[in-house]
């Protein structure tokens, strides 16, 4: 499964827009590397552009936001209340609770997954999880930690402090 | 280790976690009254962060839609700014951009002469 995203511009705030430069496509069993300065619109390319297509889809979807404190919560309290209840303490417990759940899901019917990280100190941790059980995932890592190994690097470059240009460089 | 040394500081430390980095949802102003800035540094505060981040903010400014690693920006401003005399920054360096987190080691740098600055990961 390939999720596709044309060439154009991508209005995703009132003052900030998005320059897809070539059609990015984003293919199941591979990973892509967000990479761009703070505030060249990674987070933004996740929550306003992929996401609203995957949740159409009938792909699984985890997604993992930056600064995921409301997210977490909403996690413990879901893992309190399901059968067996599980008390997850810290963000590490949830992620690796997400992760499992998608690999629990996977196994009992397989279909694509994508995996949507925005900034997660857990990311290497979770990736494991998942690359080792669930082989019909695509992983798109927002990160400023270095690029994952074998992963396809997109660059969000800011042309001005409102419009980033979003490209795939060529390999040379 | 940190929650040990957080559990035994709480009333002396100004804790700032960038994991959650901002404590109104609403105008840069809401967040300004945590802080109890002077006017001199309510202004030193909107220079630097249009020095780092090319970005005018306002008062009236909509801080929710700053970036996150632009929020935790904003979040060592202001305190860095702010009267408190121990600050801990908590997991600050992991959502800046390279050039970011030589800017923001050379600012506490520059104020850790006036204070006590400890950084930590969770």
């Amino acid at each position: 499964m390939t999720l596709s995203i044309p060439t154009g511009e991508l209005q995703i705030w009132n003052n900030f827009s998005l320059w897809i430069e070539h059609d990015l496509e984003f293919e199941t069993g591979k990973t892509y590397h967000l990479q761009g300065n703070n505030g060249s619109g990674k987070s933004s390319f996740l929550s306003r552009v992929l996401l609203p297509h995957l949740q159409n889809s009938s792909s699984y979807l985890l997604y993992l936001q930056q600064q995921m404190h409301t997210q977490l919560y909403a996690v413990q309290a879901y893992a309190a209340v399901m059968k067996p209840p599980q008390i997850l303490k810290t963000e590490q417990e949830v992620v690796n609770y997400l992760g499992n759940d998608l690999v629990r899901n996977y196994q009992l019917s397989p279909r694509p997954a994508f995996v949507l990280v925005d900034e997660s100190r857990f990311e290497a941790e979770l990736v494991g999880i998942i690359s080792l059980n669930c082989p019909l995932t695509c992983f798109i890592l927002a990160s400023h930690h270095g690029q994952p190994s074998g992963a396809t690097l997109v660059r969000f470059e800011p042309v001005t402090p409102n419009r980033s240009k979003v490209c795939i460089p060529s390999p040379n | 280790m940190t929650a040990t040394f957080i559990q035994e500081n709480t009333a002396r430390y100004l804790i700032c976690d960038a994991r959650q980095p901002l404590i109104t949802a609403s105008q840069l102003w809401d967040e300004l009254l945590l802080y109890n800035l002077s006017p001199e540094a309510r202004t030193e505060l909107l220079a630097e962060f249009r020095r780092l981040t090319a970005r005018e903010l306002t008062f009236s400014s909509d801080i929710t839609t700053l970036s996150g690693g632009q929020k935790v920006l904003l979040m060592c401003l202001l305190a860095l700014l702010s009267p408190a005399r121990n600050i801990l920054f908590m997991d600050v360096m992991h959502s800046l951009d390279p050039a970011n987190r030589a800017a923001l080691k050379e600012l506490i740098d520059r104020h850790s002469s006036l204070r006590n600055i400890v950084l930590k990961q969770s």
